[in-house]
């Protein structure tokens, strides 16, 4: 199923708002939306929501042999799912562009910025090690999927712990959590993704685009960075033309935007270990808001009744023709009475004689 | 496979011409079209070789490297072909759209080098029943303008006449285990013996006349053709028809003969060439796609 | 040259005296740093877009042996990758691109097509069009022309055997970039309803792949009288000793260098493509970008030369 495409009222709309500065849920330019993170009851299980866009990660590990040309070091498996329960335009078993795109990403970001010991991850030289495989899955698509992806990717990687194992001769024993406590991996440092959409070829510039605002953006900078002011990987996608200086501008927001993000899962998953600590209830059941209406009341809002009528008139004047986007009359319809047929089409303009009569 | 479309007319004119002894580009009827060979044009490789028939370009790349003989064989390394219709040989080759040639004509090289004669398959045994060379033979068509068969035939042979295999050692140490040592020393390799190499002749059957070397247009004025792999001697190795039509076995016959004829004759100019080339040595002027 | 040459001629005499020495590294390093050294004293070449054929040779040279190149691998953790003299594992100075040669108009039947080398990395590059929109009409743009690249390499480009030539994770993420990065540069609005495809073929790969593609595909578009808003020129920049280095190798790509690769619009200073990998402090950045637009500016002028002089060419071959 494809896209519902985006009226050109709506995109000329959106575009206004940019250049007037206005975000349609009411932030700033470098504003992210909420972010909340929560955890599954399994050790590396992570939702993200970041504003309506929501992603689960899941952790899972497995002993298998090492690559040939690495024969100490673990495997970190990547992997992006689109499923159309996220976007009805997602379609299911197809590499589209979008998720290469992600994919690769996700991997540069993670992978190739060395943020995991993956030799720690080795249990023996050349024949058996751990392969680390994140599974990200969209669950609802509100635009910056890869923002949030890259949180919930790196979030539930801290989050998990492997078992244990135990090496007596050749026989390799791997503990179940009861019998040993599980290892949490080794986490050199976070590298978190933050989306810049740019507008009217880059004369304007967003941070987290909701999807409204990336079906009428000219292009999407993503720059992965962690605490320590390090860029990861950068990667400008779209057919948009940067400066320099766009791109300096931009990571310097980033470093900002990451350190606060940082702050935030790092509390997240304090919370929750405090949590399991004391034997609280975790768990996905238990993020879920309560919507149960415990009281209902309603303010009375004071409305102003005076002078409607030429308040009215007043915008009536003021506003501009609307675009002539009416359907041409066929050559049936030729014979009716062409004024009734005007005033059909024409709502608005009939208001606009009634007032104007009403008025004097 | 990339097509031309030719109006009714151009059919006529190209039949009469041939029935002439007279092609549109001036040949007769058992010319080839200026062909370019050049050797040792990819460093990455073993061997390789750029050859160029008319608007037709492949490039064959041979790469050498260490497997396990085949189980039936023990005693001998083999061969595998690979042939990539790349698009940029013609947009309709774009993403899986070139696999069924490209499969069609490495199953082609397949068996004109399967028999025992084309190429000392003994020479690539490194120790019998464990390790042996295998030769990966791939090729690109860079530009598609009829006659694939002769000029990937011709590129394969000089890019296995180009091969070098590096010279190996074999030692065992006190427990029987065996290391193979490879030479590190550029010039000490093996070079294959390519002089039994056959090259591929296509006849294109054109009206009752049969013509070598068929171009796009040619090509869609006939009905059938017929595909000989000849040595040097004039052995007929494989022969295959290929084209909906059909053929009449008199007219095969005096195929055969035309195609064992022509590729003799192709034979001898391509292994003096390649000698010659490879005689310059170092003094060689690279030419590659820049020239 | 003559030392290029005596160099050549002399590897396995040094293949020779690193198998009786213990310590390979330390052996292939100085040689190689030796006999650059001797090779640069002959021919003063250092300005930008000029570059070393020692380099190339030594290129050529290593990439007849794979065993050898396998093992010089194993040791470029322990190669230093700028020495202190400011010399780079092939001789080039930091800021130094490797030599790039070019040619347009290789084939006939495509409506465009050129032929790129940088140092050992060597690409061809196709364009058909613009023509109808291939396929399901629903691609077509009303207001534009719709680009469409494909990125393959030969199966034998690489050291290793590559099993297939495209169709994988990173050759379908490079189309991606190839067709993004034309998309900023082609004047698409010229052409509405129609299609331009872009096929570029890496034939032998040594590092910067995606920038020599670029740098091919952009020859092979001019050829095809596709208007453009600029050149656009790439190259690959790597940081390494607080130094960035331009125009990488594969040798350098695998060495753990940062690595940038830009493409430039050079009369505006556009960047149509930005991507980075591995990591870099935020304060490098800066001069990072700044290295990989100069470096663009270099291949730019190459590009220039190619273009001016097949035009001239051409012109003489038709008598005007």
């Amino acid at each position: 199923m494809k896209d519902t495409p985006l009226s050109n009222c709506e995109r000329d709309f959106l575009l206004q708002a940019i250049e007037e500065k206005k975000r349609l849920d009411g932030r700033q330019t470098y504003d992210y939306r909420k972010i909340k993170i929560t955890f599954g009851t399994d050790y590396g299980c992570c939702f993200v929501d970041l504003g309506k866009t929501r992603v689960m990660a899941q952790v899972s590990c497995e002993l298998i042999a090492p690559k040939e040309n690495r024969p100490n070091e673990g495997i970190m498996f990547f992997n992006i799912e689109l499923s159309p329960m996220a976007s009805p335009a997602f379609e299911q078993g197809r590499q589209s562009e979008l998720s290469v795109k992600l994919n690769r990403q996700l991997e540069r970001c993670l992978r190739n910025s060395k943020c995991i010991d993956t030799e720690s991850l080795c249990v023996v030289s050349g024949e058996k090690v751990w392969q680390i495989r994140v599974d990200v899955h969209m669950l609802n698509h509100d635009g910056n999927l890869m923002d949030a992806a890259s949180i919930a990717a790196i979030t539930a990687l801290c989050h998990f712990r492997r078992p244990d194992v135990g090496i007596q001769g050749d026989e390799v024993t791997v503990y179940s959590p009861e019998e040993r406590e599980p290892i949490p991996l080794s986490i050199y440092h976070m590298p978190i993704s933050v989306s810049f959409s740019f507008f009217q070829q880059g004369t304007y510039l967003l941070v987290d685009p909701c999807e409204r605002e990336e079906r009428v953006m000219d292009g999407l900078l993503m720059i992965a960075m962690n605490k320590h002011r390090e860029i990861c990987s950068i990667q400008s996608s779209g057919g948009i033309m940067l400066l320099k200086d766009q791109v300096m501008r931009c990571s310097k927001i980033a470093s900002v935007k990451v350190s606060e993000i940082t702050e935030l899962v790092g509390k997240a998953l304090e919370n929750d270990k405090k949590v399991r600590k004391a034997g609280g209830r975790c768990g996905f059941a238990e993020s879920l808001p309560q919507e149960r209406i415990t009281a209902l009341k309603m303010d009375k809002t004071p409305v102003e009744m005076m002078d409607v009528t030429e308040r009215a008139n007043d915008i009536v004047q003021k506003a501009g023709v609307p675009p002539q986007t009416y359907p041409e009359l066929s050559l049936n319809n030729s014979c009716m009475n062409h004024e009734n047929v005007s005033l059909a089409l024409y709502p608005p303009l009939m208001l606009c004689h009634t007032v104007s009569t009403v008025a004097p | 496979m990339a097509t031309v479309k030719v109006s009714e007319a151009e059919k006529v004119y190209i039949l009469h011409g041939i029935r002439d002894d007279l092609r549109v580009d001036g040949r007769g009827c058992e010319d080839y079209r200026h062909m370019e060979i050049e050797t040792d044009v990819v460093s990455n490789t073993d061997g390789s070789a750029k050859v160029s028939l008319g608007h037709t370009a492949v490039l064959v790349g041979v790469k050498a490297d260490i497997g396990k003989p085949r189980p039936m064989v023990p005693d001998e390394g083999y061969l595998e072909f690979f042939v990539d219709c790349s698009a940029n040989a013609t947009p309709e080759f774009e993403g899986r759209g070139g696999d069924e040639l490209g499969t069609e004509l490495s199953n082609t090289l397949y068996k004109v080098f399967d028999n025992k004669h084309s190429v000392d398959l003994k020479s690539l045994c490194i120790s019998a029943g464990e390790h042996c060379w295998v030769l990966y033979v791939d090729v690109l068509l860079l530009q598609c303008d009829g006659n694939l068969y002769d000029a990937i035939s011709v590129a394969v042979k000089a890019a296995l006449f180009n091969t070098k295999i590096p010279r190996v050692h074999i030692s065992a140490d006190e427990e029987g285990t065996k290391e193979i040592e490879l030479s590190d020393d550029p010039y000490d390799c093996m070079r294959l013996n390519v002089e039994n190499v056959p090259c591929v002749v296509t006849l294109c059957k054109v009206g009752h006349r049969h013509v070598v070397d068929a171009t796009l247009q040619e090509k869609a004025c006939s009905v059938a053709s017929l595909i000989i792999s000849v040595t040097h001697k004039g052995t007929v190795t494989c022969m295959r028809k290929t084209g909906g039509g059909s053929l009449d076995p008199e007219s095969i016959f005096e195929m055969t003969e035309a195609g064992k004829r022509v590729g003799k004759a192709l034979h001898a100019p391509l292994m003096t060439l390649l000698q010659e080339e490879e005689s310059l040595g170092k003094k060689r002027l690279k030419v590659g796609f820049l020239g | 040259m003559n030392s290029v040459a005596a160099l050549c001629l002399n590897i396995p005499d040094i293949k020779r005296c690193i198998q009786t020495e213990e310590d390979r590294t330390v052996t292939v390093r100085t040689l190689l740093l030796l006999s650059l050294w001797s090779c640069r004293s002959s021919s003063p070449g250092g300005a930008f877009g000029y570059v070393h054929s020692a380099a190339d040779t030594w290129g050529v040279a290593l990439a007849v042996r794979l065993p050898f190149i396998r093992s010089l691998r194993k040791n470029m953790a322990g190669l230093e990758l700028l020495s202190d003299q400011g010399y780079r594992l092939d001789g080039r100075k930091a800021a130094e691109l490797r030599k790039v040669q070019a040619r347009m108009g290789v084939f006939a039947q495509a409506d465009g097509s050129a032929y790129l080398e940088q140092g050992n990395t060597k690409a061809l590059a196709v364009v058909y069009g613009p023509h109808e929109i291939r396929g399901s009409r629903s691609r077509a743009l009303h207001d534009r022309a719709v680009i469409n690249c494909q990125y393959s390499m030969a199966t034998f480009s690489t050291a290793e055997r590559k099993r297939r030539p495209h169709g994988d994770r990173k050759s379908t993420e490079m189309s991606l970039h190839l067709k993004q990065t034309f998309e900023a540069a082609v004047m698409t609005q010229l052409y509405p309803r129609s299609q331009i495809d872009i096929y570029v073929k890496i034939l032998q790969s040594d590092g910067g792949n995606y920038s020599v593609c670029v740098n091919a595909a952009t020859l092979a578009v001019i050829d095809a009288g596709i208007p453009m808003r600029d050149y656009v020129c790439a190259c690959t920049v790597g940081f390494v000793d607080e130094t960035p280095l331009a125009d990488l190798c594969y040798a350098e790509e695998s060495g753990g260098v940062s690595s940038l690769a830009l493409a430039l619009l050079p009369r505006g200073g556009q960047i149509a493509l930005l991507q980075m990998d591995a990591r870099l402090h935020q304060d490098h950045l800066e001069a990072l970008i700044e290295a990989a637009m100069t470096a663009c500016k270099g291949v730019s002028k190459v590009l220039d030369e190619v273009v001016r002089q097949h035009l001239q060419e051409v012109s003489s071959l038709t008598g005007e």
